[in-house]
């Protein structure tokens, strides 16, 4: 098992690595031994996450059991991928790779955000949470994005539990196809036309309002539809924009 | 309940395919085999792979629907009716599943 020192050593070699992307090989800081070295033990460390993450998730499905009765339960888990650590690693330069909460995450489904708010409190009894991220509550600024978030400690490990109405699910799911099918777009981060970003930000809005049975504010309806409009062309296959 | 069965998707992002490899409960297996295939497409920014884990593949469709499913659904069409524009639906796509396959560990 890597200790901490040499799982965060192994982030900053790829970090150093990928800051000398334009150097010619013999003038790289970082040689291509260190980095391979640096990838094998970061899959290492993501490979210890699954017992625990498979413990997690079991915990999770059985609790998520207890409070919707009479709906299908709605849990899966997934080890991050390579990539997206790597870009994690990239984007956020002063986090520890030890540290990364996310390598190891599961997330349930659940019928609204009152079913979240009892659930979470069911776990904060249970779990040895670490942190949590009410963005019911405060959504992402960037992107509008709605959940609650859990980092656990389980044997040693940190692990994330996301929880979700189906709303909220849906619009996530979404924002994943649009980012993913548009090169360059990345409406998580915010890096976007500020139109589509507002456009989903209100669309999560208006889920949110729909969902807890409140009225929409005509303003924001009419905004929406106007943005719905103008953003038209972003979610045409071959016209993209950015 | 019994424990959840794991699944490594293969996702092709320009034709839009989806390969489906099924672990049933062999954990260890998946992840052997999540690290070989990303090392397998290294260089391919346009395949995602990923090892995610449910009771069945159903409830897979449902955690990660973005790799099953078109998604500029009708999310918003409650909040567009009777606005002056047509709410546009987009066209499908085709999904392939190939078979489960099941990898055991050599030893």
């Amino acid at each position: 098992m890597p200790s901490k020192r040499k799982v965060n050593a192994a982030g900053e070699a790829i970090r150093a690595y990928l800051e000398g992307g334009e150097l010619p090989d013999d003038r790289r800081v970082v040689e291509e031994a260190t980095l391979i070295q640096a990838v094998e033990l970061i899959r290492e460390f993501r490979s210890e996450h699954a017992t625990p993450l498979q413990r997690v998730a079991a915990n999770l499905r059985y609790y998520v059991d207890k409070h919707t009765i009479g709906r299908p339960i709605v849990v899966g888990q997934r080890l991050k991928r390579l990539v997206t650590i790597v870009d994690k690693l990239q984007r956020e330069p002063r986090m520890e790779l030890a540290r990364m909460h996310d390598i190891g995450g599961c997330r349930a489904v659940v019928g609204s955000e009152e079913e979240i708010r009892a659930m979470a409190a069911h776990l904060r009894r249970r779990w040895e949470i670490i942190r949590e991220y009410d963005y019911m509550e405060n959504p992402k600024p960037d992107s509008g994005y709605r959940a609650y978030h859990l980092v656990i400690l389980k044997n040693r490990h940190r692990l994330e539990v996301q929880l979700r109405t189906n709303a909220q699910h849906r619009w996530a799911e979404l924002i994943e196809s649009v980012n993913r099918r548009t090169p360059g777009l990345d409406l998580k981060g915010g890096a976007a036309p500020p139109e589509l970003v507002e456009y989903y930000r209100l669309g999560s809005a208006l889920l949110a309002a729909e969902e807890r049975g409140e009225p929409a504010a005509p303003a924001v309806v009419n905004r929406f539809r106007h943005l719905h409009e103008e953003v038209a062309g972003y979610h045409q296959p071959g016209k993209h924009g950015t | 309940m019994g424990p959840d069965h794991y699944f490594i998707l293969i996702y092709n992002i320009p034709s839009r395919q989806l390969e489906v490899h099924g672990f049933e409960e062999n954990y260890p297996a998946a992840v052997e085999a999540y690290d070989q295939f990303e090392r397998e497409h290294r260089n391919d920014g346009s395949v995602e792979v990923v090892l995610v884990g449910a009771d069945s593949i159903e409830t897979i469709h449902k955690t990660h629907s973005h790799y099953f499913a078109q998604h500029a659904d009708d999310l918003f069409r409650q909040f567009l009716e009777g606005a002056s524009s047509p709410v546009s639906a987009s066209a499908g796509r085709v999904i392939r599943t190939s078979k489960p396959r099941r990898r055991r560990r050599g030893s």
